[in-house]
């Protein structure tokens, strides 16, 4: 099954191979290993010299529902009972880059799963899906950059 | 009777009565100090404390060695077990959750992932929701050859990063580290990734083994000799 994923890996240490998706700037560093007094660059588990990883190699996917997976998506029975977070999370679809079509794709998918909520739980849940989408096309744009 | 007090190492030799204005774990005279741990473990005693689900072939056992859990060689075949808190993330992400496992591939089939870590993605004999909040390890069997993953997700997105694990059928000690503003993955005492982005802090209560052959007819297999997930205390 498809989902929605990131493998942001955004600096490596070549020589031992561990990775950390911000840039090791002292600040950061500071940031994420207070106390232990990381030299900027330096990769925290070796010692040696982190790197960049290339746009190339630095991929990030995002998924959503394709037209088709949305019109299943609304033909899907709506459960009876209570209905669990995992009911209306679960995405469907094909890995496919975000931009503006993939935009529209998710406010469909904010449809389709709306069906299945209450009142105040959509509005939740569209709190939350546009909250997310706008982090997704930020991180779109910087990769972009 | 008098009351019994508690002992400390002060590390001139032997165990001395905790001293009035101690902290647990730390210095003397309530000065700084490491926080003592809560800690909820299991060596996998018993089933009986376990959710348990299979589908196809897929089965699991609690033995001598800890948890067997595996696919069977059927295709579209997974086991999943569960193991519950009794307490949400939300109560405690903020005291360095933390945990520990030590687990090895049992069975290597040509086609498979596996969850194991805090969180309870759903499973079936095709996949994983990699999306559901979690954070823990992720194995990849891809053409009988493992890949390793750090991995955590808000719900939403999935962050996970690999890592090299050239020793994957030998028993491993797997640990993350919750802080306040990332997670830390290390394999056998070794820092290997940390993560900053898609990391939950709420509505997670569960710890999950699981694994799927991804409609495949292979079999693999995990063994998991015990968990250990640890909180400060305060």
């Amino acid at each position: 099954m498809p989902h929605i994923f990131l493998h942001p890996k955004a600096y490596h240490c070549p020589a031992c191979g561990y990775a950390q998706s911000f840039e090791p700037t002292r600040a950061n560093m500071d940031l994420h290993f207070p106390g232990d007094d990381i030299a900027e660059g330096a990769c925290p588990s070796c010692g040696g010299q982190m790197e960049a990883q290339t746009a190339e190699t630095a991929k990030t996917t995002f998924v959503h529902p394709t037209a088709d997976e949305f019109e299943e998506q609304l033909a899907r029975p709506i459960p009876t009972g209570k209905v669990t977070e995992s009911d209306v999370l679960v995405p469907t679809g094909k890995f496919i880059r975000i931009g503006d079509e993939d935009v529209e794709l998710h406010e469909k998918t904010l449809i389709a799963e709306a069906r299945f909520l209450t009142e105040s739980e959509r509005s939740d849940a569209t709190k939350r899906h546009t909250e997310k989408l706008a982090e997704l096309q930020s991180k779109y744009i910087e990769i972009k950059q | 009777m008098a009351a019994k007090n508690a002992l400390c190492d002060y590390g001139g030799g032997g165990f001395e009565e905790l001293r009035s204005g101690d902290t647990l774990n730390g210095a003397s005279g309530g000065g700084s100090s490491t926080p003592a741990s809560v800690i909820s473990s299991s060596c996998f005693e018993t089933s009986g404390r376990y959710d348990v689900a299979s589908g196809g072939s897929g089965t699991r056992s609690f033995n001598n060695d800890g948890l067997n859990f595996s696919t069977g060689a059927t295709g579209t075949s997974y086991s999943d077990v569960d193991f519950r808190l009794g307490i949400d993330l939300a109560s405690f992400n903020s005291f360095n959750p933390r945990m520990t496992l030590l687990s090895q591939l049992a069975n290597a089939g040509s086609t498979a992932e596996a969850f194991q870590g805090l969180g309870n993605p759903n499973i079936s004999g095709t996949a994983i929701t990699w999306t559901a909040k979690h954070i823990g390890f992720e194995c990849q069997r891809a053409s009988s050859a493992s890949t390793w993953y750090a991995t955590n997700a808000d719900g939403s997105t999935q962050t996970h990063t690999s890592f090299t694990n050239s020793s994957d059928t030998d028993m491993n000690e797997y640990f993350w580290i919750r802080s306040s503003s990332n997670v830390k993955f290390y394999l056998n005492g070794v820092l290997q990734v940390t993560h900053t982005t898609n990391i939950p802090s709420a509505s997670v209560s569960r710890i999950t083994f699981c694994v799927t052959n991804k409609a495949t007819a292979s079999n693999t297999g995990f063994t998991t000799a015990s968990f250990t997930l640890a909180k400060d205390a305060y």
